[in-house]
């Protein structure tokens, strides 16, 4: 583990595409992931982060270091989330979970989650699969009686189509 | 008459104060659908073992969109899919076969039946009241079968169910407890008055949830020795990953309160609402993690006496005597609900922002009962000075001298006072029930009063609202 005193230990993480990123280590550790290799000794070298390419890596490196530096005011840190997290396209969202999931960032994973939930809510089935590009692989007679299966799922709303 | 143990000095009746961290409420189910399957086939157990046949019809014409969330393996789609309503999960499983099981793998269940309870709301049948209930037990009864979480999250059951349905809210308790959830709550409150003061309709709580594994003693009546209760080994539950316990119009005793608190060492929220026979209650200790805490409606409580080093929000409802105003150092935001009636002054209530040396935003919430206006003499020498005090909002202003009184305290001490709002809209005391006309006269009344009579008070300095 790092000193208590004298300059902060950095950590260097490399990409699955090769890149090297240094991180103060008391940010790199909100990824469990991380915290463990550090705890067990294993960080003194390079730390090789096979799923993740480096620009989601610089990325959630970005997030690791602005909300480190938030003091434990959990609506600031929200804010923060929301405004990170506020133009980032799909494709991004997705390389993001992801990373968050193999990193095991908690409140990272939370708040992509969150985000991507955001998308699929109050749309209909249609839109959804459209939006996604998401194959019916239903007979229709096989998507029928799932529908019926779950016609309770409709007694409330969709917003349809293309908003 | 009884007398509260701890000292009167700081007794104040009729008191509610609480934090808001209201919940958005959910608009989900306020639109109309309008889609439904025609085709009605019964069998659907063909597609356990799907075989992937592309009926090119039901392709997507356009495909505008990436297909990057099939790309994301399952565990990380429940995750999304347990931040969607219980429906819109559930729903997903139209999408395409993949999708057929994965809601079931949510950690989340939210029984959210607020259209039906709007239902019941406006048209108080008793008929419509059963059958709405037998429908949404099917429903709860149908997930729990089809659900496959083994760990849950949040469990959270909101319907107007009474003392008939106590043999599914025991299987429901029983569920989520043995899938180790983290916040449950029950809230089956009326829909409308009807049951309001009578608690005895109730679902209670059942004791034997806390006992040990072989049920022993399940049926015998709870020991009066609350000790028996305390950190008991050997529960039929783990109730370590307990956060946050909700129980509204459900009985509980005072030793189940008792228990939890002792048993939980993670409970940060306990709310309680609508409770009776337990007189007075301590809810104290130096390692209670407790956060936020809720007693409504409790009307055979007389005293509660709190004391919890992390308490950020504290929230009495009823003719609750609070024993002692805790300081709450770590409290922003302080909200009173108070129903006043005639004059009565509402300077008592200070005392509670005076507990709260760092508080920024102060809301009141006065609710009217035979209330009046009179000439009286306004009190203006209160001195106390508020350092940290920036927003203060007062819903419900009626227009009394006591009113403006206490308007007044706020824009003599509040030395960073930024903001000052004056809602004239009385505190609605159904949601679910249309303001009447003679009350939408009253605010009408009683915003002409506040122009009047705060124009010439608020300083230049202080932004100041009428809404």
């Amino acid at each position: 583990m790092a000193a208590e005193t004298g300059t902060p230990t950095t950590l260097t993480l490399k990409s699955n595409d090769d890149e090297l990123f240094s991180v103060a280590e008391s940010a790199a550790i909100l990824s469990v992931t991380i915290r463990n290799m550090v705890e067990d000794g294993c960080a003194g070298g390079v730390i090789p982060l096979d799923n993740v390419d480096g620009k989601t890596l610089a990325s959630v490196i970005t997030y690791m270091n602005g909300i480190s530096a938030i003091p434990a005011d959990e609506e600031k840190k929200k804010s923060y989330r929301d405004k990170f997290l506020s133009d980032k396209d799909f494709e991004t969202l997705a390389d993001m979970v992801l990373a968050a999931n193999y990193l095991n960032m908690s409140c990272l994973m939370d708040a992509v989650s969150a985000k991507i939930a955001q998308v699929m809510e109050k749309k209909s089935v249609g839109w959804v699969r459209r939006k996604f590009g998401i194959e019916n692989d239903y007979t229709p007679e096989e998507e029928a009686a799932v529908k019926e299966e779950h016609k309770w799922t409709f007694e409330g709303v969709e917003t349809d189509d293309d908003n | 008459m009884r007398t509260p143990r701890a000292t009167p000095q700081k007794v104040i009746k009729l008191l509610l104060l609480f934090i808001l961290f209201r919940q958005d409420p959910s608009y989900r189910f306020l639109l109309q659908i309008s889609f439904c399957p025609a085709i009605v086939l019964k069998d659907s157990s063909l597609m356990v073992a799907k075989q992937v046949s592309i009926d090119r019809k039901f392709q997507p014409q356009t495909c505008v969109g990436d297909d990057r969330i099939s790309e994301l393996p399952d565990d990380v789609l429940v995750v999304i899919l347990s931040l969607l309503s219980l429906k819109e999960a559930a729903r997903t499983s139209i999408l395409c076969s993949r999708w057929i099981n994965l809601w079931k793998h949510t950690n989340s269940l939210d029984f959210d039946a607020e259209e039906a309870m709007c239902k019941l709301a406006r048209a108080s049948e008793r008929k419509l009241e059963e059958e709405e209930g037998l429908k949404f037990i099917e429903w709860v009864n149908y997930v729990l079968q089809s659900h496959k979480a083994i760990t849950l999250k949040e469990f959270k059951i909101c319907f107007d169910l009474s003392e008939p349905s106590q043999i599914a809210v025991t299987t429901w308790l029983e569920y989520a407890l043995a899938r180790r959830v983290q916040r449950l709550e029950f809230d089956l409150s009326a829909a409308n008055s009807f049951r309001y003061y009578r608690a005895d309709l109730n679902c209670v709580f059942p004791q034997e949830l806390l006992m040990e594994t072989n049920g022993v003693g399940s049926t015998s009546q709870p020991p009066s020795d609350t000790c028996f209760f305390n950190h008991h080994p050997r529960t039929r539950f783990d109730f370590k990953h307990l956060k946050a316990l909700s129980l509204k119009f459900v009985t509980v005793t005072r030793e189940a309160i008792e228990f939890f608190l002792n048993n939980c060492p993670l409970l940060e929220k306990l709310v309680v609402h609508k409770i009776t026979k337990i007189t007075n209650l301590e809810i104290c200790g130096s390692s209670l993690v407790l956060k936020h805490l809720e007693l409504w409606y409790c009307f055979d409580l007389d005293s509660v006496k709190v004391s919890a080093p992390n308490l950020t929000s504290l929230s009495v409802k009823g003719s609750t005597v609070l024993c002692n105003v805790p300081e709450m150092p770590r409290l922003k935001k302080l909200v009173i609900d108070y129903w006043t009636h005639g004059e009565e002054s509402l300077l008592a209530l200070t005392s509670l922002i005076r507990a709260s040396p760092y508080l920024q935003e102060f809301v009141l919430k006065l609710g009217w009962l035979e209330i009046s206006r009179s000439d009286r003499e306004v009190e203006s020498n209160v001195r106390f000075p508020h350092e940290h005090l920036k927003v203060v909002n007062f819903c419900g202003y009626y227009g009394r001298s006591s009113d403006v009184e206490f308007v007044r305290y706020f824009i003599d001490n509040c030395v960073v006072l930024e903001r000052l709002i004056i809602d004239p809209h009385t505190v609605a005391y159904t949601p679910r029930v249309p303001i009447s006309p003679d009350i939408v006269a009253e605010e009408i009344v009683a915003m002409d009063c506040a122009k009047r009579q705060l124009e010439s008070q608020v300083p230049a300095h202080i932004e100041w609202v009428i809404l």
